[in-house]
This record gives C-alpha cells, structure tokens and sequence, in this order.
C-alpha cells in the first residue's frame, strides 16, 4: 500500500513538473520547452559557418539562386518575377519572421491574440482608427492591377513556403518566448506593413491640441505662435522655380478657411499604459510617439549633380530616422531578374525594395509632414448612432463589428460606426482614460485619413526599382498616396530631381488646422491635389536637391499643403553645406551625414550667454559651465559637455516659457513648434509669455534661472562636468522590438541631435544610412543600426552596429550575375521547381 | 551504468522527434527495468537528463560563440562573464533534470506495487 501511495506522489510531482514547466505564467515562458537544449531557445543559437542550402518548391517555374555575401546581404537571381518575389518573401521570412508577425499583429490590432488583454486598448485604438479598413482598401485596389497582384501573391506564397517548412524546433526565439507559433500570412499583411508606415509618419493629429489652444487664447494668439507660415524657410523646392503646371486637371483655386469652434471641452486625463511587462515599455514608446506630430522621427536625402562632384555623375544620399530597433527595422536586398537588379533597404513584410539604386538611377525618401488627417465632429440622431447629421438630413451610418480575440479569454467585440467622412473613434463617453494613444482624439469626431483611401503604393517601388530614367521615376511617383515622401532622385545620365508626393487633399488655406464641422459639405475636402501639381523640380540652377522635412515650397506654390512642418534647421544646414560643395565625392557625403552642427545652438546660445554677462553672481560648477559653452563650436559629439548643458538648458528655458500656458491637466495643448520659440527668444527681450504664473521676467531674467537650475541639475545627477559627456548623459541606445531585455544594443557612444543633419535621438534615428555615386556601374555605400538576421542567436543580428556607431558605411555588392564576384560569397541557397 | 546510458539514449532519440517531456517515459520506463533502490532511481535519471542537456547546450553555445547564452542570461538578469553561457547551460538542464528524477521514482515504485503484490 505504501508503494501505491508512493508512486501516486510522485508521478504526481511528476505531472506538476510537466505542467508547471510546459506553461507560461506571466512574463515567464514555460521553462522546460523554452530551456530544452533539442527544441527551446539553444535551437537557435546559430554556427559561426553559414552552410549552402538545395530545396524544392512547387512554385517556382526556373532555378533560383540566392547569394548571400558576408553581411548575410542576399542577392537574389530568378529568371522570371514571379519567382522571384517568392524568393524575396521565402528569404526575408527565414531571417525576420517574428518581426513581420509582430509588426503585422500591432497594426492590424491582433496582439491581444498573442499577449492577452494588456494589449487591448492598443488593438481597439488600431481598429478605431481604421487600420483594418485602410488596408482593406489598399489590398483591394492593389489587386486590380495584375502587377501588383502577382508581386503581392508570389511574396506572399514565399513566406508560407517558409512557414511550412518550419518545426517548433526553430521558431524564432521571440515565439518561443511568448509561446506562440507563427500562422499562415495573408496578402492583407503586407498592406498592413505600409499602413504601419503611414501610421508612424502620418498619424500624428494637433487638431484637438489647436481647437483648445484657439478656444482659450483666442485667434491673435493662435496666430502669433501658431502662425500658418514659418518664420523661417529653407524649403525643398528651391525660392523661386517656376510652377510649370502644364499637364492635369485643372483645379479651383481654393479660398481660405474661416475656423468655427466645434466640439465641446474635452477632459483629459494625462496617464500612461498600466505598466505590467517589457512589452509595454515598447507600447507605451509608440503611444507618446502617436501624441502630437513627433520632431524625432524625420529624415534626410540629397542629390548633387555632376558639376558638383569629382566624377561628373551625380551623387545621391538618404537618412530615414525612425524609432530604432533589433531586429533592424530593413532588411537589405538585392533583386535580379530578366528586368530588373536593383538594390536597397526593404520593410520585412513588404515585397521590393524601398530604397536603393539599380544600375541607372537611385532614389531616396523623406516625410512630407502635410496635413492628410482630420477631424469632423458628428452630431448622430440618438443614442443608437444609426444616423448622424449631414446637409441638413439624416444620413445612415455603416457599422463595422471588430473582434478582438484575447488570448486567455474570449473575444471581445468591438462595433465602430462609419460616417461618409471615415469611423467615429470614440463616440462621447468611450474614450479610455488610461490609455495616452488616443489623447489626442477628440469624441464624437470622425476620422478622415488619407490612408484609408484606396491605393497602390507598391506599383511605385516596382517601377522605380526598374526605372532607367527621369521619366520612369515621374511615371513611378503617380502610383504613390501615402505616407507622403520627398522623393529624391538621380541618374546616371546626369539628372537630378526632388518630389514632395502622394496623395495630398486640395484644401482651403488653414482647413483642418482645427476641429471641422462633419455635417456642413463646405468643411469637406474637396478633390486632391493634382499629381502633376505636386511640389517638383528638375535640375534646379543650384546643382542639387535636399529634403529634411522642412517646408516643401514658399508661398508661391498655390495650394495650402499644412501649417506646420519641421523647423528649417536641418534643412538648412544641408543646403548651406551643398552650396558651398565641389567635386564631391561618396566619402564627402558620408561625413555630411555624420554632420552634428547645431543651427539651433548657433542662433540662440550666443544671445543667451550674452543675456547672462549681466550677473556675476556664479558657482564654481556654472563658471566652469559657462567657459565650456562659450568656446564650444556648436557640434554636438559624443564627448562634447558643451552639448549636455545646451541642451538641458534650452529644453527647461523653453519649459519656463510655455508651460504654464500650454500645459494642462485638463485640456490637451501643445507647445508652439521650436522655430516659434527660438523667434520669440532672438527678437524679444520683454515679453508677457516670459511671465510664469502671472509673475514678470525678462528674457535675462528666464535665461540665468534656468540656467542655474540646469547646472543643479547636471551636477546632482551626473556630479562633475567632466562627467557630462553628451553621449555619456543620454544613453542612446537600440532596443529590441518588444524591448526584451538582453535582445537590445548596449548604450552607444554617439554624438548628433534630432535637429542635426546627424539626427540622433536617445532610441531614435537613421535607421539606413545610403550613400550612392552613380556612374557606368553605381558605387554604393549603405549601413543598418543592426544587421540582417532577425535572431538574436546570429552573428548578423547586429553586426553592423559597431560600423553605423563610428559614422562608417559599408561598400554594398552590386552583382550583375550570380557567378560575379565569388570571393565576396559566404553560402548559397538554391530553390529548384518540384522534381 | 546501463541505466544512465540507456537513459541518455533514449532521451535522445526521443527528443529528436518528440517534446522535452518525452523524457518522462523514457526515465519511467527504465526505471521500471533498472532501478533497485529509491535514491538512485531519481539520481541517476536526475544525472543522465542533466548530463544530457547539459552537453548538447554545451555544444550548441561552443559553435555560436556563447551569443545567444550571453543575451538570454541578460534577460534573466543574471551578469555576464566568461563563465555565464556554463552558467546558463547547467539551469537550463535543471527542469528537466528535476522532472526526470521525479519520473524515475515513479518508475521505481510503479516496479514496487506489481513485485511486492
């Protein structure tokens, strides 16, 4: 009997172990299967050797070939496009999987399914803002064209190909972690990836923020700070180029917008996610992102042309600065086939390449931040919602049912109702209050967002990666609607050129700056912009093109495009540098990129050192302050302390200035935009905005207060100035997607700041670096904050770091065939038809 | 010895194609035939899965330059020295270790019921 009892105990402990080892509790996985060394995370613990790879798919029609050099770069051959964007999905799903799952779940509002209901109200805000519906849309009108159609399709069967061949064994590790396993992809992810894109760039909503400010200061003020044209411009399109606008419909000359008030006082509550796991770190990263239109996220691209560079051919260079991650947010490719062979950074999960160069031209991207988003206040029938008012009647709204399935609970549905002009998020009363992504939406408005539009963005990645010309990149940026890029071009018979393009709204001057009235047909947008009237210039006198956010055009361009863009600094600091440019050459551009010249320090910091010479009442630790800043040359580089204390210095001034104006517990506002600040502070000694809480200061007075609370400041955090560094005292750094401890970068020793050419933020910034000398075969030079494989396991996770960090780029093989340059060759992968 | 051996073996050739819990039968199911005492039939199943594990993670680690064991020790909040991966790969072996040992007494008494009857 006591035998029984024994063997009942401890088959019992034993079955307590299958299970309590076999299940993830919390943030814990389950550790057996996650530490087992024959199928948990030592599976993908990758060999230093890369080994060559034969296999067979049902697909293909011909042989591929893929090359992978020592980067882990692949360089794809197929004799037909069909297989060959079957290998551009297989491959870029066997080195980034979970990134396109995880990537594809946050947009299209499914991470609850995986991470269970702490990811909720992230996924409502992405179903209410119609993120499914836009990609709806997009997929749909992408299939129609039977190019796009068959790249979506072959992309698409790549990746399942992937998929299928895949065992629990070698999931990649994030699966194992979160205990999930990668399902079936579907055409409509790829759409999803593109929508993510519009949604970090073009999301981003000051209505509500403007309708608060306007409700409490009044239209002067609104127009003081908040003015519709900048104080300062250095705009994309050269001063002065003739509009040719010889092709298109012809438009009606908008008028200008008178702004109504609409919508009542929206309470709001500042507050972040519930703070429960490393994956909230990373939600709530991308909600502060989503508050207002970030100044972090923006890029940079130029193109010189032949009389500027040593070679004759022009020279074209890109930055994109994005929120930085491991995995690396691209993945670089090269694509060859009968037509085509270009090479470039692509999004994992999206088919073609992005930007890049092929044997003619090359091309880059930066935002365009125009105003392709607003608001309309509904006013419905009842509480049903079925009606809302539209011209005087009644009109039926359309109801949309999103299930939200939970993981470890059922499913959650969630009704949205649709307006002509897009979805009512938040119907009064249901905003969350504890969820800072959806501050900024106002209650009762609907959405109407330029990527919900139908569109088919991937057309113009397929003709530009084939384009042999001018012409072809024009026909190419046709096909584009959103996000809004500057197109940067160049070729290799010597043109340059810049867009500002996709689909932007023909407005009246200052519409949707504010709140608009949903049921007055006068407060609608009317048509688009005509693409032959979108912002463009050839081979402007001045012998280059750059873009940096900045203001597209000056006030001659006839169409109202938005209020506010990037300051002009970057912008300009880039056209200073290519004014005086000659005989360039790729390592010229390289250091242009690793430019960390301050133009803000130059315009205001003189004037404050010299607002302070008045006191003499200083601590040793300011004096010493003080010295360093007044010899610093503006550049903010790694060990420059002259940088930290600016920096610190300028962020609490401007506090001082406007927050207690502009900062409220209750009402969502904004800070009016840093070219604003930097005006008031060059042109203004007195002002009323210097008060704080209705008491008085001058300009010297604000100056030496926060300059004496800065140098405390520094001093109590980090002791003395020698430890002030500035890449010491902001810890840059790139962490991993879901911010998973251990999978992240160690902190960086790099120099830049968001309003430097170098524009490096603490986890934000150039996320590709490309440099490109077109010629009889382009010399290109390209780098990641990271590298190519997503696995945390490999040698090429991030093995490109420690380059990107000292400002180099690496030389980017070019191949015409798969048998050139066999030495630059680490492994082999070919995929045969079935036998 | 033959019951470690077989053991190792048979956790092997399981777990190429099944689960890590397919450990269990295979330390029940020897333990059943080899074990004599109580203590040893959770040793030696405790040891064999250990060693098991413990060597093929060695392995694993040895030709990925400890990368992988160096970042997930990282996530366990555990330092990072020449010795972490060694670290890493010993309690990775321990839930199964733990859970062999378990089933083999099982095994042991499972064999007591049907002698002793």
């Amino acid at each position: 009997m006591k035998n029984t009892w024994l063997f009942l105990l401890f088959s019992g402990l034993t079955v307590a172990c299958l299970v309590l080892f076999n299940t993830k509790i919390d943030q814990i996985p389950p550790l057996a299967k996650f530490l087992d060394p024959f199928h948990g995370f030592w599976q993908n613990a990758d060999g230093r050797e890369p080994s060559d790879l034969s296999l067979h798919s049902e697909f293909l029609q011909a042989n591929v070939s893929i090359k992978f050099d020592k980067n882990g770069v692949p360089h794809v051959f197929a004799e037909n496009e069909r297989d060959l964007y079957f290998a551009q999905g297989y491959i870029t799903a066997r080195d980034r999987l979970w990134q396109m799952d995880f990537q594809t779940r946050f947009a299209a509002g499914r991470l609850s399914e995986v991470v269970g209901k702490e990811a909720l109200e992230l996924d409502r805000y992405q179903r209410r803002t119609g993120m499914v519906h836009g990609a709806e849309a997009m997929l749909q009108e992408s299939m129609k064209d039977p190019q796009s159609k068959m790249i979506i399709e072959a992309y698409a069967a790549g990746i399942n190909a992937y998929i299928e061949e895949l065992k629990p064994r070698n999931y990649p590790i994030e699966f194992k972690l979160l205990d999930y396993a990668p399902e079936k992809w579907r055409p409509i992810n790829s759409a999803f990836l593109l929508k993510l894109m519009s949604a970090t760039l073009a999301r981003g909503s000051n209505e509500l923020a403007l309708n608060n400010i306007l409700k409490k200061f009044g239209p002067e003020v609104v127009e003081e700070l908040f003015p519709d044209n900048p104080p300062r411009l250095d705009p994309i399109i050269p001063i002065g180029t003739p509009w040719n606008f010889t092709t298109g419909a012809p438009v009606e000359q908008p008028g200008v917008h008178s702004p109504k008030i609409v919508g009542v006082g929206q309470v709001y509550k500042p507050s972040g996610l519930p703070q429960s796991s490393f994956l909230q770190s990373s939600l709530r990263k991308n909600a502060l992102l989503a508050m207002v239109k970030s100044e972090n996220i923006g890029s940079n691209n130029w193109a010189i042309d032949g009389s500027k560079t040593a070679s004759g051919f022009p020279l074209l260079a890109n930055d994109p600065h994005l929120d930085l991650t491991l995995p690396s947010i691209w993945y670089q490719i090269q694509l060859h086939g009968p037509e085509i062979n270009v090479y470039g950074v692509s999004i994992p999960g999206a088919p073609n390449v992005i930007i890049g160069f092929n044997r003619s031209v090359a091309w880059g991207v930066t935002n365009v931040g125009s105003d392709v988003l607003d608001w309309f206040k509904i006013q419905f029938r009842d509480s049903s919602k079925r009606e809302y008012l539209y011209s005087g009647a009644w009109r039926k709204t359309k109801i949309r049912i999103e299930e939200i399935r939970i993981k470890g609970a059922g499913s959650f549905f969630d009704t949205v109702f649709y307006t002509h002009h897009g979805p009512v998020s938040y119907p009064a009363g249901t905003r969350p209050s504890d969820f800072s992504m959806a501050n900024n939406i106002p209650e009762d408005h609907a959405l109407n967002w330029v990527a919900h539009l139908p569109s088919n963005e991937l057309r113009t990645f397929y003709e530009l990666n084939k384009a042999k010309s001018y012409d072809d990149y024009r026909a190419a940026l046709s096909y584009f609607t959103a996000p809004a890029q500057n197109f940067a071009f160049a070729d290799n018979s010597g043109n340059i050129a810049i867009t500002a393009n996709g689909l932007f709204p023909l407005k009246e001057k200052r519409q949707g700056k504010y709140l608009l009235d949903g049921s007055l047909p006068d407060e609608e947008w009317k048509q688009r912009i005509p693409f032959t009237h979108n912002p463009t210039v050839k081979n402007p006198k001045r012998g280059f093109v750059s873009s940096a956010n900045q203001w597209p055009v000056d006030s001659s361009y006839p169409y109202y495009l938005g209020w506010e863009f990037a300051p002009h600094e970057r912008g300009h600091r880039i056209n200073q540098l290519l004014m005086e440019a000659s005989a360039q050459t790729a390592d010229d551009f390289i250091l242009m990129q690793n430019d960390n010249f301050s133009v803000l320090a130059e315009n205001v910091l003189p004037l404050l050192l010299e607002s302070l010479s008045a006191s003499t009442d200083f601590s040793t630790a300011e004096l010493a302050a003080l010295k360093t800043l007044r010899s610093w040359n503006y550049h903010y580089n790694a060990d420059e302390k002259a940088a930290t204390i600016f920096e610190s210095w300028y962020y609490n001034l401007q506090r001082k200035i406007w927050s207690d104006e502009f900062n409220s517990r209750e009402t969502l506002m904004r800070f009016p935009g840093r070219d604003q600040t930097v005006r008031l502070i060059r042109e203004q000694s007195e002002s009323p905005w210097y008060a704080i809480d209705g008491k008085d200061f001058s300009r010297a007075q604000l100056a030496l207060l926060s300059f004496k609370e800065t140098i405390q400041a520094l001093t109590r955090q980090h002791g003395e100035i020698n430890n002030w560094q500035w890449s010491k005292v902001r810890k840059a750094h790139v962490p991993h997607l879901a911010d998973i401890p251990g999978f992240g970068s160690a902190k960086l020793n790099v120099g830049g700041v968001g309003h430097a050419v170098n524009a490096m933020g603490e986890t934000n910034g150039p996320s590709w670096r490309m440099v490109v000398q077109l010629g009889e075969k382009p010399i290109a030079f390209g780098i990641v904050p990271g590298g190519q494989s997503g696995n945390p396991g490999n040698q090429h996770y991030d093995n490109q770091l420690d380059i990107w960090q000292a400002g180099r780029l690496n030389q980017l093989l070019f191949l015409e065939s798969p048998n050139d340059n066999p030495e630059q060759i680490e492994n082999t992968i070919s995929i045969k038809p079935a036998l | 010895m033959i019951f470690f051996f077989v053991i190792l073996l048979g956790a092997f050739v399981g777990q190429i194609f099944l689960p890590w819990w397919v450990i269990i039968p295979v330390c029940l199911a020897a333990s059943f035939w080899r074990a004599r005492a109580p203590f040893p039939s959770f040793l030696i199943p405790f040891l064999s899965i250990f060693s098991l594990w413990l060597l093929t993670a060695s392995y694993l680690s040895i030709q990925n330059d400890h990368l992988l064991a160096n970042r997930i020790a990282q996530m366990f909040n555990l330092p990072v020295h020449a010795g972490t991966w060694l670290l890493m790969a010993g309690l990775s072996a321990l839930p199964g270790a733990i859970t062999a040992g378990f089933s083999g007494l099982s095994g042991f008494f499972l064999r007591k019921m049907f002698v002793n009857r």
